[in-house]
């Protein structure tokens, strides 16, 4: 089995398991898997944008446009939550393509600094907005109405199933992404920036259309997440709410896409398991958090495919073997 | 706008950017000279903030408190950073990035479960209690404290990194860390040194906050995205861009404060934003060009 046949197989697996779960599972385990489904979809942005080399740290602010712009539309001008829906990925692919025009020039830590400013900006904005109720936040954010097809999307299980299915067609499509060209450059901007440029390869258009497509997938998942919810919040997009799916990514293993899906469901699992069991429960979080940067600092796919790649290569070429 | 008011919050400007510095330059220079992302370095700062209340609860002054509770929080920073920070060295931001934040975690709650949720308050020395006249102005003694230590602090790490030998090799690692050690420095143990001292400012950081900001959980996470600003907007590595970077900061957030309420924490990110655009480096950084790619 290859590198890319194993990381799939997780993908699928796990797809599948939250399929099983929410069939069995009652109100708030479908709530979770609801939650971690959505994250998963934001993960798959930040990761997305990860492959051309870029972390953010301010990618809540994409998720807060999504959920803005859908909430805005929805609840105060009334519109259909569908035509939300769209507007809050054109807003999203927007918004990441005027910020990357001067964000993308930049790499590395200052990178994640400049990110970090844009969304604050934005968490102030909402944090202070009259008409969207301010640090208050807004209630009555509807979700989408599928009754013409017999789905209600408010009731849990639903709702839950759709984010999964819906977290399984963005998973597949940024698939597509990074094994076409386009992505396996971004893969050689990751891997070398500088012999990419001077190979005539234009670095600074690749890493903008890779922040924009993240924006529009991360503000997707924002106006899931103002649904889930029904709740509109300048929280959506503070800069926890960026560390929260940073730290997704990265106990997952950054670069991976099935990386994502799987440490957002760690971290919701995590989270609502230990806050259940015990009093101080970030103790705990912390504790596991600096044993996977210990013990696994690719993240648990990243690792397991390191893993396997080592095994495969001494195997098939004995201990002296380079196997691909 | 009324000049007495203007200079007060001039002062509140710099007392402000002196405890940033504080915090701002051993992250600075950890970062310059390792290329390491430490945001656990808010802990230390709180952790002293919290000795400091101690020594003053057993009995203590505030000066016992401020010669003893950066001096321990230091040696716990150092022994966290061997036994922790020092194992994921060589793997990139990221692992260290959630290393660091499993250390804010896990301090937050261990010191909840020593102290409380409760803020705690440390009291002023008693000589530098009530307000003294500046140019018209009664200005609060301890904070014009703050920035005296502040300044003193500037020239004593001036002195350490342009004229000691120290400070010689840390900026020869800053520069070119493998030549440094190509030439036979012992880079690690020099980092070590470094980390201690950034420890120890970022201690006497948090002693010296606890009167003005209380002591809290959470009080290092509050701080800690605004160092790191400043250590981006000044550039890595440099005495003069955590100077520069501080004072920016410092005003931008006192002033945006006054000016635009509405938007004041728009202010610093702003300024940031406007750094980064026309300096991606950062305004003074200790390395010209940017070895990312």
């Amino acid at each position: 089995m290859t590198r890319h046949m194993l990381r799939r197989s997780i993908g699928v697996a796990l797809l599948i398991g939250a399929l099983v779960a929410n069939r069995f599972a009652g109100f708030f385990a479908q709530d979770l898997i609801a939650e971690a489904a959505i994250l998963a979809i934001f993960a798959l942005s930040l990761d997305l944008l990860a492959t051309s080399g870029l972390v953010s740290f301010g990618h809540a602010g994409l998720l807060g446009v999504g959920g803005y712009i859908f909430g805005g539309l929805t609840v105060l001008l009334g519109l259909p939550p569908a035509l939300g829906v769209l507007a809050a990925v054109a807003g999203g692919l927007a918004v990441a393509f005027v910020v990357g025009l001067f964000a993308v020039r930049t790499t590395g830590a200052f990178f994640i600094m400049v990110t970090l400013a844009v969304a604050e900006m934005f968490f102030a904005w909402a944090f202070r907005s009259r008409m969207f109720n301010g640090a208050d936040g807004m209630g009555g954010v509807p979700r989408l109405d599928l009754t013409s097809i017999g789905v209600d999307l408010n009731d849990p299980a639903a709702f839950a199933l759709g984010a999964v299915l819906l977290c399984a067609v963005i998973w597949a499509l940024l698939e597509l992404v990074v094994a076409s060209p386009f992505g396996r450059t971004l893969d050689a901007i990751r891997q070398n920036a500088g012999r990419v440029s001077a190979l005539g390869g234009r670095v600074f258009a690749y890493r903008l259309a890779a922040f924009t497509v993240s924006g529009g997938v991360a503000a997707l998942a924002g106006a899931l997440k103002v649904q889930h919810t029904n709740f509109l919040s300048p929280d959506l997009a503070s800069w926890f709410a960026s560390g929260d799916v940073l730290i997704a990514v990265v106990i997952g293993g950054i670069g991976t896409l099935v990386g994502g899906m799987l440490g957002a469901a760690a971290l919701v699992l995590l989270k609502d398991v230990l806050s259940g069991m015990v009093g101080h429960w970030y103790l705990f979080l912390g504790a596991i958090f600096i044993t996977v940067a210990i013990a696994m600092p690719q993240g648990l796919v990243g690792s397991l495919l390191n893993y396997w790649d080592a095994r495969r290569a001494r195997t098939a070429k004995g201990p002296e073997g380079e196997g691909a | 706008m009324d000049p007495n008011f203007l200079l007060e919050q001039v002062l509140n400007s710099l007392q402000f950017s002196m405890l940033l510095f504080l915090l701002a330059i051993g992250l600075s220079v950890v970062f310059g000279l390792m290329d390491y992302l430490n945001l656990a370095h808010g802990t230390v700062y709180m952790l002293a903030a919290y000795l400091a209340f101690s020594v003053t609860q057993a009995g203590g002054s505030f000066w016992m408190a401020l010669l003893l509770a950066p001096i321990a929080a230091s040696a716990i920073g150092l022994l966290l950073y061997y036994a922790l920070l020092k194992r994921v060295e060589q793997q990139g931001h990221l692992a260290q990035v959630l290393l660091t934040v499993g250390v804010i975690y896990m301090g937050t709650d261990l010191l909840r479960i020593v102290y409380g949720d409760l803020p705690k308050g440390v009291s002023v020395p008693a000589f530098l209690e009530g307000a003294t006249n500046v140019l018209g102005v009664a200005y609060p003694k301890y904070r014009l404290f703050i920035i005296a230590l502040g300044l003193a602090l500037m020239g004593v790490l001036y002195v350490l990194l342009e004229r000691t030998r120290l400070g010689a090799l840390v900026r020869a690692g800053v520069d070119d860390r493998d030549t440094a050690e190509t030439l036979g420095i012992d880079i690690a143990k020099v980092f070590a040194l470094v980390f201690a001292i950034g420890a120890y400012l970022a201690g006497l950081g948090g002693v010296v906050a606890a009167p003005v900001f209380g002591v809290y959980p959470g009080m290092d996470v509050s701080v800690i995205i605004l160092v790191l600003i400043v250590v981006v907007v000044g550039g890595l590595g440099s005495l003069g861009g955590a100077i520069l970077g501080s004072l920016l900061i410092g005003f931008a957030d006192t002033f945006g404060k006054i000016l635009l309420p509405q938007f004041a924490m728009m202010m610093i990110y702003l300024v940031m934003a406007l750094a980064l655009i026309f300096r991606p480096s950062g305004l003074l950084p200790a390395r010209r060009f940017s070895q990312a790619g």
